[in-house]
């Protein structure tokens, strides 16, 4: 299918939920609430037609002070068997960044939640495991939102002052020339 | 570093035999941007290599971070480590790389209290 004919399908199917088509050099986005995106996602993932059976990618996108919603979760779906694809865009507050996961139609969707989680600190409601994944577990805060400090916080993380700690105590037993 | 290894440059030649464990090796590369939540297993690779043993930092990002200068990169693994030889360059040249290892060679030479029987 063409990405408009996509993006018009699901407008038809849930036309309460998308807020905006948009199409840029044959690429389609379509930005929907956050309320029912499980139902979207499930429809996009079992339609005939649609049979969008591959999660690219779930990421998430920090619109601070540029919109009144602050976070956006975009989900890119690929379908194997007719080749096309679809951006899915999910708008979620600043204030309570809480969606539905969609780990019960696209398994592969675990690690992504959980990076999105790590990097923006958006929850995902009825995720399994949903745990920091590259950052070290006990670390404060959500590097990619925008009011986070590029060099980090003034606090340095702990596990690195241990190394620096021991580094400077075993450093007695170095070779000094 | 895949470069150096292979046919062309060479480091078997000149007695660099890569080793499968730390506690077999007499210097470590640090080749690569460090993390801080990388960092406590370097250390870790560190401590358990046997005395004598010696530091190679390879490239900028080792050297002092290089380009990244954010929140979860070490500015430099001169941090916690003591370096022996600093290799510039991102990424080095094969030549640069020989020339890293033969100063650090040429520092072993020179330390003749370290390597001799009363130390």
């Amino acid at each position: 299918m063409e990405p408009l004919e996509i993006a018009d399908k699901i407008k038809e199917k849930f036309p309460e939920e998308v807020l905006d088509i948009r199409e840029f050099r044959g690429q389609c986005s379509v930005t929907v609430r956050k309320g029912k995106v499980l139902e979207i996602a499930r429809y996009l993932h079992d339609d005939p037609d649609l049979y969008f059976d591959y999660l690219v990618d779930v990421c998430g996108v920090d619109y601070l002070g540029k919109k009144d919603n602050r976070f956006e979760v975009v989900y890119h779906l690929y379908s194997i068997k007719h080749r096309h694809f679809v951006r899915l865009k999910a708008e979620v507050s600043g204030n309570d960044p809480k969606i539905d996961s969609v780990m019960p139609v696209w398994i592969g969707a675990n690690w992504h939640e959980r990076e999105t989680f790590d990097m923006y600190g958006i929850v995902f409601n009825g995720h399994p495991d949903l745990r920091r994944v590259l950052m070290p577990e006990d670390w404060e805060g959500h590097p990619l939102r925008k009011d986070y400090p590029v060099r980090g916080p003034e606090k340095e993380w702990p596990g690195f002052l241990d190394v620096l700690e021991r580094s400077k105590r075993f450093g007695e037993y170095d070779w000094h020339g | 570093m895949m470069a150096v290894y292979a046919s062309h440059n060479d480091l078997d030649r000149m007695g660099i035999i890569p080793r499968g464990s730390p506690r077999q090796s007499d210097f470590m590369f640090v080749a690569g941007t460090v993390t801080k939540k990388m960092s406590q297993i370097v250390r870790r690779v560190y401590d358990q290599m046997p005395e004598p043993r010696y530091v190679i930092s390879v490239g900028s990002c080792a050297n002092s971070g290089g380009i990244f200068n954010t929140y979860s990169t070490v500015q430099g693994c001169d941090t916690f480590l003591p370096i022996d030889v600093y290799i510039p360059g991102c990424p080095p040249r094969p030549e640069a790389f020989i020339d890293g290892i033969i100063k650090l060679q040429e520092k072993i030479k020179n330390e003749h209290f370290r390597w001799s029987r009363w130390r």
